[in-house]
């Protein structure tokens, strides 16, 4: 367990040094990306995004793409296509960028409701298939989408279905004056990260993965409690459709990352109660129009009314 | 539209209000009051919600009041102390936070209280009280019932009028069944419990013969005989039962005596007294000496040996009233003498000792034999004599013997000296029930005593030693026979309210009520409320301590020692929340950590190991204690 606690505190300790003032965001995104999720960023633009997504591909030294969402997108400008080569006289298969292993979607709500679901599908099935042919995406595989507000126009809102493939939904807010103040006197710290050498290696962040997917023990009590809050969603008055299983299923994968971080390999109520603003708002319908902090201040009500795990 | 918790509270007011209006006559003023500003403060706190009262210590409270009260009334209150407490905990469950079961319970208690006032006052009124309860709780059931079903939930004008009319169909339906169940059913005036039990009391301590030197258990057995609802005196008392004038060398037995009433002259204290006699299976009732009248539901009479007798042997509990006077003598004319003076059976040696008593008069002679008997005896309830002549065993060789022997020993020495004599037994004794205001009599209480007809008048003479236990004070007495007097309170009450159920004499009771009340005395019961408070808590203690092992699952337990501990040193906790957000509101460092600790270890077990280390836990939790 040690050598892979060494691997998280390896890829922290590089985004302590060159990200500043996104400490909750960073942590967050981490948890995704070892819950084997993804993460979407509800934000404006110019805060700092990118850089996450190029800081997390260079700490673990994978590869990085990029896909600027336009209305015009097209599926195939995400899962790639097949070109004839002229030279062997035959066609060939040209990746897109989700052949990456870290992909940054951006404004994902510009593109048009097929290229959406194309690239969900991908996320989802971690596969391609183009012209019957079936291409598995690289391992480890792990998207951030960003959207601004939905209120800002020629955009097609992510309908609640595509976002349940969204393991969270945070955003990452303005740095603290301090923090914004360190980033203006240092300059961007992007050229800083480009030049960096990664701290770990694919390998070992995948065996990472694969070790807290094994070995962080879900007692009962914790699961029980889970299907006991998901169960009240499913209930509740004033939402329309609850909590799925595949929720259920990414927020238990969440805590174990999560418990992982804190070096315990056992959930506690914590890993699950920490994070329910950021993984299950997003999945919720509510019958009635409710901004993002009232729905979590009527899930805050839900899942107090639920009897603790002790 | 109309918030229906809100309806619930006028109707719970408009009901409480129905029931305080049906007692108001009769209960302290004291309660009404109380009751009423209570309703002002439900109505008040109900809205505003200022108020938040610790259920459990309210609760407390009003039983240890009700304990109070009710130890404080008599017997005669007996209904009142029932209203008085039922006041109490309906003021109790008003002030409290309230469920559906606590709106039931005030529901309940309030068709109690009306009830009872049924029982001050049998008048029409009391139909109307318990007939617009009727339809109130109705109401009020059905809409507890939607509200516990869906709280907060509304309900419209017209609904209101729909509702209200639809569940008033209910008791109007169910008013004419109720008037056909009511003339059908038979209303007993029989004590239904009567004849249960009839072969565990077959023995007593009163039989109509006396034969020395049987084996005598009687003289231990602590029942009760009877109890006799009268005044305390500070002398012995003398219960009488039969006059046994015939001696047949071991037994002395009760000849028939005719139907004529004895020509006595009654004088001495005149006692007043009210009988609950245990059924003895004999024929004999049983007096307080010496008795003048009897009044009985059965045909009763006293004859020319003032023995009270009735038609059957006595086979369950009997109440009977009467007068008597106490005296130590009665004058009687007695014509008939010579049986009393029958010396046939009497062995030559007793005659001999006999003549050694003779002195000038006989009052003389009698206190003589009765002084030599008291002083050269001693009494005993083993190592009787059982041979053939029991009586000069008794005087010449063995010299000890129970009251059987001394008063037949007496009796016989008296009649050689020519002064008619006989045995009476009965009763002699028995200690005070303050509380109950009656004596309880044992059957080890059972005595034998002796008359001797001296100058005109029946004189009693008692040459027993004075060893059978008088308790008159029930400051002396040990805890455990103190614990059985309120037993014996206990059982006195339920002879006297249900099997010997008198209406009629009940009625007349309740008239006496508000008077007996105002006669509380609150002084010497001060100390009592006090000792009864202590015992209260340390139940309660103890029952929530056991409880708490019992059924609350191990890890709530500790959560709620540690939540407990971390209020005690002011930290905000709320219960809702986990464990570690609880922990993230310390400010204090050392505290903190240990906090954390508890927490980690905690959680480990919990979801780790899934078994909690009761030992670890305990010791976290007391390092923390130690913490300022």
């Amino acid at each position: 367990m040690d050598k892979y606690l060494k691997v998280i505190d390896k890829i922290q300790t590089f985004f302590k040094k060159y990200l500043h003032g996104k400490d909750k965001a960073i942590n967050l995104a981490m948890l995704t990306f070892f819950s084997r999720g993804h993460l979407l960023i509800e934000d404006s633009p110019g805060l700092g995004k990118t850089t996450l997504a190029i800081a997390i591909a260079k700490s673990m030294g994978v590869n990085f793409g990029r896909i600027q969402c336009t209305n015009d997108l097209l599926p195939t400008d995400i899962t790639g296509l097949n070109i004839f080569n002229k030279e062997k006289g035959e066609f060939e298969f040209k990746q897109g960028p989700i052949f990456n292993n870290i992909l940054l979607v951006d404004e994902i709500n510009r593109a048009t409701p097929k290229t959406q679901s194309a690239l969900l599908e991908a996320m989802g099935e971690k596969q391609v298939t183009v012209e019957g042919k079936t291409y598995k995406l690289n391992k480890p595989f792990f998207v951030i989408a960003t959207q601004n507000s939905s209120e800002s126009y020629g955009t097609f809102p992510l309908p609640e279905s595509q976002l349940d493939r969204f393991v969270m939904k945070i955003s990452l807010g303005y740095p603290s004056k301090e923090d914004e103040l360190e980033i203006l006197k240092g300059g961007s710290s992007r050229g800083k990260i480009n030049d960096s050498n990664p701290v770990v290696d694919k390998s070992e962040v995948l065996e990472t993965i694969d070790y807290i997917n094994r070995n962080v023990k879900v007692s009962d009590k914790i699961l029980n409690y889970l299907l006991e809050i998901v169960g009240k969603t499913r209930e509740n008055d004033m939402i329309l459709s609850g909590l799925s299983t595949r929720a259920a299923l990414s927020i238990v994968n969440v805590a174990k990352s999560s418990a992982f971080f804190s070096s315990r390999d056992y959930v506690i109520p914590e890993d699950i109660l920490n994070y329910y603003p950021y993984t299950m708002p997003h999945r919720l319908l509510f019958k009635e129009r409710l901004s993002n902090t009232d729905k979590i201040v009527a899930l805050k009500e839900l899942i107090r009314s639920v009897k603790l795990p002790y | 539209m109309v918030k229906i918790i809100d309806l619930i509270n006028y109707l719970i007011l408009a009901l409480v209000f129905v029931a305080l209006l049906s007692v108001i006559k009769y209960v302290h003023f004291v309660f009404s009051v109380l009751l009423i500003v209570i309703l002002g403060i439900f109505i008040f706190n109900e809205k505003k919600k200022i108020l938040r009262l610790n259920r459990k210590v309210i609760t407390i409270f009003a039983y240890v009041l009700s304990i109070f009260i009710f130890i404080n009334s008599n017997l005669n209150s007996l209904i009142l102390t029932l209203s008085h407490i039922l006041i109490i905990f309906i003021s109790v469950k008003l002030l409290e936070e309230k469920g559906y079961r606590d709106y039931m319970q005030i529901v309940v208690l309030c068709v109690f209280l009306i009830t009872i006032s049924g029982l001050f006052d049998l008048s029409m009124i009391f139909l109307f009280y318990i007939l617009l309860a009727v339809f109130i709780i109705n109401i009020l059931v059905v809409l507890i019932t939607v509200e516990d079903f869906e709280k907060d939930s509304f309900l419209s004008a017209k609904n209101i009028k729909t509702f209200i009319i639809k569940s008033s169909l209910i008791p109007l339906l169910a008013l004419p069944v109720s008037i056909v169940i009511f003339v059908i059913l038979p209303r007993t005036s029989y004590p239904l419990f009567g004849n249960i039990g009839l072969n565990t009391v077959a023995s007593s301590g009163f039989s109509s013969k006396v034969s020395l030197g049987d084996v005598n258990s009687i003289q231990e057995d602590n029942r009760i005989a009877f109890r006799v609802v009268m005044k305390k005196v500070d002398y012995p008392l003398y219960f009488r039962g039969v006059v046994f004038d015939k001696f047949e060398g071991s037994v002395w037995k009760s000849e028939e005596n005719g139907l004529q009433p004895a020509d006595a002259k009654f004088d001495g204290e005149m006692i007043e007294y009210e009988m609950y006699l245990e059924p003895h299976f004999e024929k004999y009732l049983i007096t307080v000496d010496y008795p003048y009248t009897l009044n009985m539901d059965k045909r009763v009479f006293i004859n020319g040996k003032l023995e009270a007798k009735v038609k059957r042997n006595i086979d369950k509990k009997v109440r009977y009233a009467g007068i008597s006077y106490y005296s130590d003598r009665i004058k009687i004319k007695d014509l008939n003498l010579e049986k009393y003076l029958d010396t046939s059976q009497i062995p030559n040696k007793i005659r001999e000792l006999a003549l050694r008593f003779m002195e000038s008069s006989p009052v003389k002679s009698a206190e003589n034999i009765e002084k030599y008997l008291k002083s050269n005896y001693q009494y005993s309830l083993a190592g009787l004599s059982t041979e053939n002549e029991p009586v000069e065993d008794f005087l010449f060789k063995t010299k000890k013997g129970n009251c059987e022997y001394f008063a037949s020993a007496m009796a016989l020495l008296l009649r050689v000296n020519n002064i008619p004599a006989r045995l009476v037994g009965g009763f002699k004794g028995g200690f005070y029930n303050e509380r109950g205001g009656y004596y309880a009599v044992a059957n080890k209480n059972a005595h034998v005593w002796v008359e001797a007809y001296i100058d005109g008048a029946w004189t009693r003479f008692d040459p027993t030693p004075a060893a059978i236990e008088n308790f008159t004070n029930s400051r002396f007495l040990p805890v455990g026979l103190k614990i059985r007097l309120y037993f014996d309170y206990i059982s006195y009450y339920w002879t006297k309210f249900v099997i010997n159920y008198d209406f009629q004499k009940q009625l007349a009771l309740y008239k006496n009520i508000t008077l007996k009340f105002k006669n509380l005395d609150f002084k010497t019961s001060g100390k009592l409320f006090l000792k009864l408070l202590g015992v209260v808590i340390v139940i309660f203690f103890v029952v929530t301590y056991l409880k708490r092992k019992e059924d609350v699952n191990e890890g709530d337990y500790y959560v709620r020692r540690f939540y407990k501990l971390l209020k005690k040193k002011n930290i905000r906790v709320d219960e809702k929340m986990t464990l570690m957000e609880n922990v993230d509101n310390i400010d204090k460092k050392e505290l903190k950590s240990f906090a954390e600790m508890f927490v980690g270890e905690f959680y480990r077990m919990k979801f780790k190991e899934n078994k909690l280390d009761n030992k670890r836990l305990n010791e976290i939790i007391k390092q923390c204690k130690k913490i300022n």
